[in-house]
């Protein structure tokens, strides 16, 4: 019998022609709309490049610039845990890494179901939390800590996501000073700037403002990460309805147009640095005015995005375990788990904000674990089935014969384990869980939450480091 | 003269047919203020309270706004200083370093739909720009902000029209994500809405 490889689960969006009509309607929005660079420099480096430029900083872009550029981006960007040589996370062909999202006002406390302001122990708590959990690859910041610095949060968080995990860390900035000063603390860490560059242990996250505008502080800090080699998600948000056309193929072209016209400039600046494609294209909920994150729409934009960066051969950017829900309840359960599993089947490499709630307002540490526990879920759905000569066990098939049973046997007992163990959900009959508490998932999450985020001690930064992380942030200031 | 086709009118969205019915209406000789306040900002109350008990969407809304503005735009020359002024012009922006601007240009269009008068001052509004649009005439300004980390870029506003000895004379409404009841009152500001249909609610309260 001729041996197959596994069959895995895969899902495709767009074919080929598909995302070619994504790509040209985008060189023509760049070419006859053009885009706005508010930025002396990049304006400098798209006039050399024989874009044209009007109006003081209108640029169109002509098509052959585009294509130049996206032959120049690496095709894959590796992060690395702190300390090591060896990728953690690998965005390459369909890996999915998860991680959590950044800067909610709010926090959700799992002991006291209280929904206040976040303050930084309980940043710090999160990141413990993050740090972990195996399922959840890189972390972001997850909130802004009311009681520090108000006028420059962001090294402060970068610094305190460097001291409590040594996975790899996602950052925001304010400015390109900022950028400067967490760049500095993760150099330090990694033992200087030319080690950090082989080995990256972070990723810049910075926006595009749709529709087609470049602004100052954004493109800095697209020219100071090409400048150092460092990787940059640089990425539009078009919101369907608000900033962008209410039809996806509409508002997928314009995000394309945009993300492109900054990888010309990334690439103008610094040949082969390595970029990250995103689009955040989501739409606006005509009865609330929210921008919806539990929708089919937004999980059809995923689809369509990370089809697209594979057209590109360029690592890109996802979403999932994310909710509009105030709370950690059934709707935030069934937005976690139908995202996650689409980022999953559509190969999203850098699938983000786990843990977000009302709509990217508040981060939910529950809706972190539970996230974890439909990763793990996911994850075997994921690995489908083999076929090889043991998996299809026609000896043992022949061995046990009619009327028998496979119980008992050896190969049972060497494979049972392959099979997806819950840790929250529940699988004992009623009597059984009603002598164990009658715990519904609810409560299973909030004690399994408390208990994570009292127990975890993560690999402390040695003090030389730490001194250093603290002179960084005051020498900024 | 029945003013009821022309609050049906607006509240489906008919520019035309409300611009011919305050044509009519004012070729019959009706009042402009009566008709502004009982056919037109009446349908827009209605609208407004459609919007919130969820059986209208924000696009029905900014057309019924429109339809509205089209029948003001024929009401204005009609209209004394007293009509006019009693609606307000309301310069908005969002803060500066904050460019988040879709939920301001929310409630500039509500407001507008209610029948103030709009100065968009757009993103990234620096204190000085607040002041010079109070400097030419708006009665009421509105801020925005979605970042921790621009929300004090509202009590600088604040804090720069007293020094340019204007605060008596303008009312301040602040508003994005971050922002709470006990901010806007702690920096001093006069109120603060949740999101832009209370928005229009709370600014009829300040100018009346
Ligand atoms: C879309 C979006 C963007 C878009 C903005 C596009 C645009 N043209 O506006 C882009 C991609 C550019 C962007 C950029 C950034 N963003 Co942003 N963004 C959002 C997002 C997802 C939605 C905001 C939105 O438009 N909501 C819909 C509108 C309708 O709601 P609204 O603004 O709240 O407005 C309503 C009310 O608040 C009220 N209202 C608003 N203004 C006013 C004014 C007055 C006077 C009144 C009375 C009422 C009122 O009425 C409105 C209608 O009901 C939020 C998350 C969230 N859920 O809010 C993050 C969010 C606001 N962004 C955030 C961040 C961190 C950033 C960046 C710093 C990220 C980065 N480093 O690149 C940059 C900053 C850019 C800048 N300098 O401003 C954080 C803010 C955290 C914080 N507390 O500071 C948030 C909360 C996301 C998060 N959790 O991380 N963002």
């Amino acid at each position: 019998m001729t041996e197959l490889p596994p069959a895995r689960p895969t899902h495709q969006f767009f074919d080929r022609q598909q995302c070619e009509v994504i790509h040209l309607a985008a060189l023509e929005i760049l070419r006859r709309t053009g885009a706005r660079v508010h930025h002396p420099e990049a304006l400098e480096l798209l006039r050399e490049a024989d874009a044209i430029i009007s109006d003081t900083n209108l640029v169109q872009f002509p098509a052959g610039l585009i294509e130049w550029a996206l032959a120049q981006a690496p095709s894959n960007v590796t992060l690395c845990g702190r300390g090591t040589s060896q990728p953690a996370i690998r965005m390459e062909g369909m890996n999915v890494s998860f991680g959590t999202g950044s800067d909610c006002l709010n926090y959700l406390d799992p002991r006291t179901g209280e929904h206040r302001l976040f303050k930084a122990e309980d940043v710090v708590a999160c990141i413990q939390l993050v740090d972990s959990l195996p399922e959840i690859e890189f972390c972001m910041s997850m909130g802004i800590p009311s009681d520090l610095d108000a006028i420059s949060p962001y090294r402060h968080q970068a610094a305190l996501m460097m001291e409590y995990t040594s996975k790899p860390v996602v950052f925001i900035s304010g400015d390109k000073a900022d950028c400067e000063a967490i760049v500095a603390m993760a150099a330090a860490i990694a033992g200087g700037s030319e080690a950090l560059r082989m080995n990256p242990t972070l990723l810049c996250y910075s926006q595009i403002t749709t529709p087609l505008n470049h602004g100052e502080t954004s493109t800095d800090k697209l020219l100071y990460m090409a400048e150092l080699g460092l990787p940059i998600v640089h990425m539009p948000s078009p919101m369907m309805g608000g900033t962008a056309p209410i039809t996806m193929a509409g508002a997928l072209a314009l995000g394309n147009a945009e993300v492109l016209s900054g990888l010309v400039i990334h690439q103008l600046k610094n040949p082969g640095a390595p970029f990250v494609y995103g689009q955040g294209l989501h739409h606006i909920d005509m009865k609330t005015t929210i921008s919806v994150y539990g929708a089919p729409e937004f999980e059809l934009a995923r689809a369509a995005v990370a089809d697209l960066a594979r057209y590109y051969n360029l690592p890109h950017w996802g979403y999932a375990g994310h909710t509009d829900s105030c709370v950690m309840d059934e709707q935030a359960a069934s937005d976690a788990t139908s995202s996650i599993l689409v980022a999953l089947l559509t190969g999203q490499h850098l699938a983000h904000d786990i843990g977000y709630i009302e709509a990217g307002l508040t981060t939910s540490p529950e809706m972190i674990v539970f996230s974890a526990e439909i990763i793990n879920r996911m994850r075997h759905f994921m690995q489908g089935m083999s076929f090889d000569a043991d998996s299809l066990a026609l000896e043992l098939i022949h061995q046990v014969g009619p009327g028998g049973d496979f119980l008992k046997t050896e190969h049972t007992l060497k494979n049972f384990r392959s099979f997806w163990q819950p840790v929250l959900f529940n699988r004992r009959r009623m009597h059984d869980w009603q002598k164990k508490g009658s715990k519904r998932l609810a409560d299973q999450l909030r004690e399994k939450t408390v208990s994570l985020m009292e127990a975890r001690q993560p690999e402390p930064l040695s003090g030389s480091l730490k001194d250093e992380l603290v002179y960084i942030l005051q020498a900024a200031r | 003269m029945d003013l009821k086709p022309i609050y049906k009118n607006v509240i489906e969205g008919q520019a035309d047919a409300v611009e011919s019915g305050v044509k009519a209406a004012l070729a019959a000789g009706v009042d402009a203020g009566v008709i502004l306040n009982e056919a037109l900002i009446a349908a827009m109350d209605e609208v407004g309270n459609r919007f919130e008990d969820g059986d209208f969407f924000v696009p029905e809304m900014l057309i019924a706004a429109r339809a509205m503005q089209a029948g003001l735009a024929l009401l204005k020359p009609h209209l004394t200083a007293i009509d006019v002024q009693a609606a307000g012009k309301i310069a908005i922006g969002t803060v500066k370093g904050d460019l988040h601007d879709i939920g301001k240009n929310l409630v500039a269009m509500m407001l507008e739909g209610a029948g103030f008068e709009i100065v968009d001052l757009g993103v990234d509004v620096t204190p000085e720009a607040f002041v010079k649009a109070v400097q030419e005439g708006a009665n009421l300004i509105g801020m925005s902000a979605l970042l921790t980390t621009t929300m004090s870029n509202m009590s600088a506003t604040i804090e720069a029209l007293k020094a340019a000895g204007l605060r008596e004379q303008v009312k301040v409404m602040v508003g994005g994500a971050p922002v709470t009841e006990e901010f806007a009152r702690s920096i001093g500001a006069d109120a603060f809405a949740p999101d832009a249909s209370s928005a229009t609610r709370v600014a009829r309260q300040l100018v009346a």
